[in-house]
Formats: structure tokens, sequence, C-alpha cells
């Protein structure tokens, strides 16, 4: 099995498996500017509807993930398209990204949304065509950043998809590799979690980050517990909450939990993180995204499109229906686990050997459809 | 003609294993080792069929970890659901924190 893979270095020593030009909206009232910016010269727009109107740790997340967005190893250069009012502003956003070229446009500094879109496809097509100069050198696996995801998940998911995921999970830890995965499903499981912390304040702050969301919810006048398992996790057999959130946990294999990262912070160190991913699905992949993932392994059961910008997303799932039904979004067909013709360390291998060939440049499906979406959940209610 | 079914024990420690094909009938058996155990019930794909004694009270266990408690004895062969599986999530919470001596403030946020 190779173990090294070819990528773009970047000058703050981490190492890009892509080399997007990314174009940055700090607030939704630049975002149709960016994307047209993007669209002129093929970049790639990180747009949201965040960015003003927002405070205290709203703010916050919103910034973390804009400037983790904009610090993203497969980004290799950076435009930061501000409208100028906004609470977040483009020059704090960009001073924050080290080690590649970051230019700021400001539409009421430059005078116009025109005059924006004139200078701005000018630069923008400079800096792809300086991007485009660039190499890749070799690297070894020890570099990579793994981002684990499941949705749409169903019968197939923690018997086949979940499991075999997990296996690879494992496998790039045990060569010195990274993983994050999210806290989405594991309600049910945090004490299991807990204890596959590596210390007890790390297995505190998930026990908490769930009690946090529990109580939100109580808040609201609702509970996890009248929805979990949901109608249809009944008639798939699934019975407890504990047993849905152990089949979500698959996709993370058996590693040790080295650490808890708040959302879009990227891991400070090799093995598995678990990072606080409260949201929807593509919420959720946005936060891991703004992390720094290289990719995201993403394992559905009744299938799912979703993609992201700069990161690729490989698709596994465990249902040949859907995999076939399917094809033109879902990379990986493990359900010949369930039909007792492949080994779930085969199924491994399998998406370990693909993960290293998308890492090498090969194009997952949704990548090549260009389906890109980003998204910021919000804390609270805009102001 | 009674069937022989495919199944999936994810973890040693498993006191149930998943049903892989397509439905399986009751008289239908399952094969583990020199063990055969015949079903007692129908159970269809993807649900949980005891492959041991599970006591009154006692913990199903899947993918090594107690999922849920027995509302009544289940014998090996029964399909395990809701009809004799209890979700008991906050008492394994807290055995497990307790046990790897995770003082934390409990879910109604008193101080443990």
């Amino acid at each position: 099995m190779k173990s090294q893979f070819w990528a773009y270095e970047r000058g703050d020593g981490k190492v890009g498996i892509r080399n997007h030009l990314a174009i940055i909206s700090t607030v939704h009232c630049s975002a149709t500017v960016t994307q047209r910016i993007a669209d002129a010269v093929g970049a790639t727009a990180v747009i949201h509807q965040n960015g003003c109107g927002q405070v205290g740790a709203d703010l916050e997340q919103t910034k973390r993930m804009l400037i983790g967005m904009g610090s993203h190893p497969n980004a290799g250069a950076v435009i930061v398209v501000g409208l100028g009012c906004e609470a977040i502003s483009p020059e704090a956003v960009a001073h924050r990204i080290q080690g590649k070229p970051v230019e700021v446009l400001t539409i009421q500094k430059i005078g116009g949304t025109t005059r924006t879109l004139q200078q701005g496809i000018q630069l923008a097509q400079r800096m792809q065509l300086a991007l485009s100069q660039q190499k890749r050198q070799l690297f070894g696996m020890e570099r990579l950043i793994l981002a684990v995801k499941c949705g749409g998940s169903g019968p197939s998911s923690g018997i086949a998809a979940n499991p075999a995921l997990g296996i690879a999970s494992d496998r790039l830890i045990r060569k010195g590799g990274t993983v994050i995965i999210g806290t989405e499903s594991l309600y049910g499981c945090e004490h299991l979690l807990a204890r596959r912390a590596i210390s007890r304040e790390i297995a505190r702050d998930i026990v908490r980050c769930f009690q946090r969301i529990e109580e939100d919810a109580k808040r609201l006048g609702h509970s996890f517990k009248e929805a979990n398992p949901s109608p249809g996790n009944k008639r798939a057999g699934i019975t407890t909450m504990t047993e849905k959130a152990m089949g979500a946990l698959a996709k993370a294999g058996k590693a040790k939990i080295v650490g808890f990262l708040k959302p879009g912070e990227s891991p400070m160190g090799k093995g598995l993180w678990i990072m606080e991913t409260r949201g929807a699905d593509v919420g959720q992949i946005s936060k891991q995204a703004a992390g720094g993932c290289h990719l995201l392994a993403f394992t559905t059961d009744l299938g799912n499109p979703i993609g992201l910008p700069l990161v690729p997303v490989i698709k596994n799932t465990g249902n040949g229906k859907t995999y076939r039904e399917n094809i033109e979004d879902i990379d990986i067909d493990t359900s010949p686990l369930i039909a007792g013709a492949m080994r779930v360390r085969e199924a491994g291998e399998m998406i370990l050997a693909k993960l290293l060939d998308v890492a090498n440049g090969e194009c997952t499906k949704v990548e090549v459809l260009g389906f890109r979406e980003f998204a910021i959940p919000r804390i609270g209610s805009a102001l | 003609m009674a069937m022989k079914g495919r199944f999936l024990i994810h973890h040693p420690k498993d006191n149930v294993a998943v049903i892989l094909s397509e439905s399986m009938e009751k008289g239908d058996t399952i094969e583990i080792g020199s063990r055969t155990i015949p079903l007692r019930a129908s159970i269809p794909f993807g649900h949980k069929v005891a492959i041991r004694e599970i006591p009154k009270g006692g913990y199903a266990v899947k993918y090594g970890q107690k999922i849920g408690k027995a509302k009544r004895d289940i014998h090996p062969g029964e399909h395990v659901h809701c009809h004799n599986l209890e979700d008991v999530v906050d008492e394994l919470r807290a055995e497990a924190l307790k046990k790897a001596k995770i003082e934390i403030e409990d879910w109604r946020g008193k101080a443990s």
C-alpha cells in the first residue's frame, strides 16, 4: 500500500491537495460580487449569510470559520471581499491568513460593485495564473487531515459504510495522520467518547458540549429523547439512542480522542479530534472544512449530494440500490460487505486507497459536478 | 425448509447479532461456530437477534458496548427491539462516567 501523496507546499508549513484560489465574502452583502469574481476565473467562492448583526460567540464563530477557510491548506491564494461597514472587517480576516498571497477588496472603498468586479477579476486572473505554475511535491501520509461525517443514514450505515470508514480512519491515524469527527449524531454515546479521551479535561469538554446541546433543547421545550431513535430508525432495527450513536461513531474507528475542537478550529496535533458541529449537514461539514481537513469522507444510506468549497467530499454507501441510483454522486460502494462478498478490512483498505488517490488529485464525483455548499450555523438569534 | 441466514456480530463481547439476510422467518437458523440458533420470530434485515441469554435487567451488548436493558428475559433466537429492550441512556452515561472517574455536573445541573 502506498503511503505518500503529491501535494502543494504552503509557506506556513502545511500542504494542500488542491490549489484553489479562494474568494471569501466577509458578509452576505458582498456574496454576489464574490461569486461573480470566482465564476469569471474558475476560482472557488466561499459565501454565506453572516458577517453582520452578530455579537459574542456567534460573531466569533463566523470570524473563526472565515479565517479557517482562508487559512485552508487547499487554498493556495485568497481574496477577501467585503462591503466595508460590516461587523467582520475584511482586513481583520486577511491579517490572520498566513503563508500565501492574500488580497482585500472592499466595495465601499473601491466605489461600487462594477469597479470591484473589474478590479477583482483582473486581480483574480493574475493570482490564478501564478497558482497554476506551482508544482506538487511528495509528502508522507502523516501530513493528511481527514474529516468523517455521516448523513442520510439508514440501516446499512452502522453495518457497512461507517465501520469500513472506521478502519480507514484507524489506518490513517496509525500512519501518523489526523482525523476530525463532529459531535453530530453522537448524542447517547458521549460517555463512551469521554472514556476514549486521553485526558480528563478533554473528557469533560466532550460531556459538557453534549450537556449544552441538551440544555438548549430543553429551553426550547424539547428533548433529544423524544425524537430519538426516530420512527425510521426503529423500522431499520435501531432500538436505543446509544445504539444509534454507536453506529455513527463507528466511522471514526477505535482510536483515542486527543482533543476537543471549537467549530472551525484546526487540530493542534496528530490523531483523532472531536469538533463541536451543531447544525444541519451543510453547517456541520462547513465547520469541519474550516478546521482545515484536506478531505471529507461522507457515508450515507439514503444518498446525499452535498459537497464543499476547497474540500473534496468522498461519498461511500453500504446500500447497493442507493449506489446504483445515485452513481453520479457516490464514489465508493461498500454494499458487498452486507452481501458477504467483502470483509470490512478490505473495504477499509479500499476507502484508504481512494482517499490517497483523491489526495493526489483524482476528483470525487461531487467535485466534478461543482457541488460546493457552505453554511455557518448561527448561535442564538440575529440582532 | 429452514434457511441458514447471514448475520454480523460487531464485537466479540456482543450478545446480539445483526441480521444481514433480506428477511428471516421463524425457524430459520443462524450458525455461530458449532452452535445453531433457531429464530423464535421473523426478523427483518438490520434488526437484532439475541445470541445469548439476556436475563431481565441485564444489558444488550452491541459494538462491545451496553446499548439497553432487557425488560424481560430474552432467549437466544429472539428478536431484540423496543418490545423487550429499554433505552437507559442516562443510566449508562452515569455509570460509565463514574467508572472513568469523570466528575461532571449531571444532566439536571447539579454537581455529582
